[in-house]
């Protein structure tokens, strides 16, 4: 079944390039987006905004529709620069944090300044939904 | 587990795909313009300059770098040849300062014919992988590994360790660079163990499982400290500014260019920075490398995993920044955590070499098979022309003879007097 996904997923993110952009306000970093069906609202903080001389220390927090903490069963992240045809150096992963709602985020790194991509993919047993953020460094 | 492989191309996929938007390539050739730069290309070349490298290589698994004791005696390791089963192969054999820091030859010749070119140390220390498929992760971790191997030093685990502490000035040298609970004194000889090592021959790993737990622990232990000590040195490589460099800079501030870089070398540049020839896409900062692995169409019969094959050597090699003899903690080490594993992807991907001081690196490509920065464009050239040959990462490149020439004088723009800016790499008697 999850595999039947994959191939409209594929498809129809090319046009779903629509995340929210930085909010100059350092030392925190935010942006905002709703997922594609609507179900999730996605809010990315970091402790400083992306750069290419180190890790970023960042996390999620995912809320419901009504804007009550989600509590999916796993997210992935992934990203890339499509103008430069190529993913993320590192593989980051998401970890559910003490607070329903909340994940860290660990292993994002950027390589190179220019327009970058970052993904979440939001897992529950039924279905799953992704939110894309655009942003340049 | 499974899950999550299956998924994560529906993230990744579409971002590749958009990168052969029609357009991207098609620009026509603007090679009578005079160079204007947009802000955007101005923040690129800045980028790109050697001011914006950090002042001091970091390795968290290592103490030793800008440790002045340690530096010398990682410089005088570096030269000395008995550190060899002939007597005759130094670090310095492969690594010349004089060719900068290479050997000028298609692959390392050492004890025999070695697999893959010999990459430069300029620089090398701020760099996060090392070899051409990133099998170490650590400068310290990767000094250990050629002493080791036959083709180059030939020695093993035991035979190093035992030569340097029966060494009567490595000896007391490293003996103060060692932790209190490792140290072996001055008092008693140490003694001259069997040749042995844990990934030899069949006799020279029978010999290091011979080895009682504390002796390999303590052989261990001082094979690690060598290859720190090493690094030390090695560390202190920093490349030496080129004239790209004086022209970033000055762009930077806002000060004159007129006359450092000629109208030939600002068209190479612009195509450097540029979406036709496409270059940052792998050449990027201050060491024009992203520091990742891509396969470019490179690979042969006989070495053609490349970054795939050197995932597990990496995640399980006793010297990797998370193993017991790193001095990293293990919040420290999140380059090796969280690398990218995808081994179908990175078949026949390769490390995207530093390009400072490519003018006098020849030959290119991790086999040597280019002999000239114009055969190197040429291979991007021809990538992606051929129906036959299998998918690489590297998008074909279209670009004139002119063009060609002009990215070469550009290339040429990265070469320094020096290769580094450390002075006195004359060998330590």
């Amino acid at each position: 079944m999850k595999s039947r996904l994959l191939l409209p997923m594929t498809l129809l993110l090319g046009s779903l390039l629509t995340g929210c952009y930085a909010e100059s306000a350092p030392p925190r970093w935010e942006l905002s987006g709703t997922s594609e069906q609507g179900s999730y609202q996605l809010t990315l903080s970091c402790k400083t905004p992306p750069g290419t001389d180190g890790f970023q220390d960042c996390h999620i927090q995912v809320q419901d529709r009504a804007g009550a903490p989600a509590n999916p069963d796993n997210i992935l992240v992934d990203g890339g620069m499509p103008m430069h045809g190529h993913g993320l150096p590192t593989s980051p992963v998401a970890t559910r944090m003490d607070q329903t709602g909340y994940y860290r985020i660990e292993g994002l790194r950027y390589n190179m300044p220019g327009a970058w991509v970052l993904g979440f993919l939001i897992q529950t047993e039924e279905h799953q939904e992704k939110v894309l953020f655009e942003f340049v460094i | 587990m499974n899950r999550r492989k299956s998924l994560l191309p529906a993230i990744l996929l579409p971002v590749l795909l958009l990168a052969g938007q029609p357009g991207m390539t098609q620009e026509m050739s603007q090679d009578q313009q005079p160079i204007h730069w947009s802000p955007a290309e101005q923040a690129l070349i800045q980028s790109l300059s050697l001011s914006r490298l950090p002042s001091g290589p970091v390795d968290p698994g290592n103490h030793l770098p800008g440790h002045p004791e340690a530096e010398a005696m990682g410089q005088k390791l570096f030269f000395d040849p008995r550190l060899s089963r002939n007597q005759r192969i130094s670090c310095a054999s492969c690594h010349q300062p004089a060719q900068a820091f290479t050997d000028q030859l298609p692959v390392a010749q050492g004890l025999d014919t070695g697999l893959r070119n010999t990459p430069s140390l300029s620089g090398v220390a701020w760099q996060h992988w090392f070899f051409w498929d990133g099998r170490k992760d650590s400068l310290w971790s990767q000094a250990l590994a050629p002493l080791e191997t036959p083709e180059e030093h030939g020695l093993t685990r035991t035979e190093v360790v035992s030569f340097l502490l029966q060494d009567p000035d490595y000896r007391p040298a490293l003996d103060a660079l060692a932790d209190e609970a490792h140290k072996v004194g001055t008092d008693s000889p140490f003694p001259t163990l069997p040749a042995a090592m844990p990934d030899g021959t069949v006799e020279q790993i029978r010999n290091w499982k011979a080895l009682d737990n504390d002796q390999r622990q303590q052989v261990d232990y001082y094979f690690a400290l060598v290859g720190k000590v090493i690094a030390a040195f090695v560390s202190t490589l920093k490349p030496a500014h080129s004239r790209f460099d004086t022209y970033a800079d000055a762009l930077a501030d806002n000060k004159p260019t007129d006359g450092l870089l000629s109208d030939t070398e600002l068209q190479g540049l612009r195509l450097f920075i540029g979406p036709k020839a496409q270059c940052l896409n792998c050449h990027s900062g201050p060491l024009l490398t992203n520091q990742d692995f891509h396969n470019i169409g490179t690979g042969l019969p006989n070495d053609a995993e490349g970054r795939a094959a050197a995932l597990n050597r990496v995640r399980f090699d006793r010297f990797n920044c998370l193993g017991p003899f790193s001095d990293a903690g293990p919040d420290d080490c999140r380059e090796l955590q969280y690398m990218r594993q995808d081994r179908s992807h990175l078949r026949g991907s390769f490390k995207t070499p530093s390009l400072r001081n490519v003018s006098n690196t020849a030959p290119y490509f991790h086999h040597g098979q280019a002999t000239t920065l114009e055969a190197v464009l040429a291979h991007y050239h021809q990538l992606g022309k051929n129906p036959d040959a299998p998918p690489t990462h590297a998008p074909g490149i279209d670009l004139t003879t002119t063009e060609m020439a002009h990215l070469v004088a550009f290339l040429k723009t990265l070469a320094a007097d020096s290769p580094t800016s450390t002075a006195g790499l004359d060998p330590v008697p």
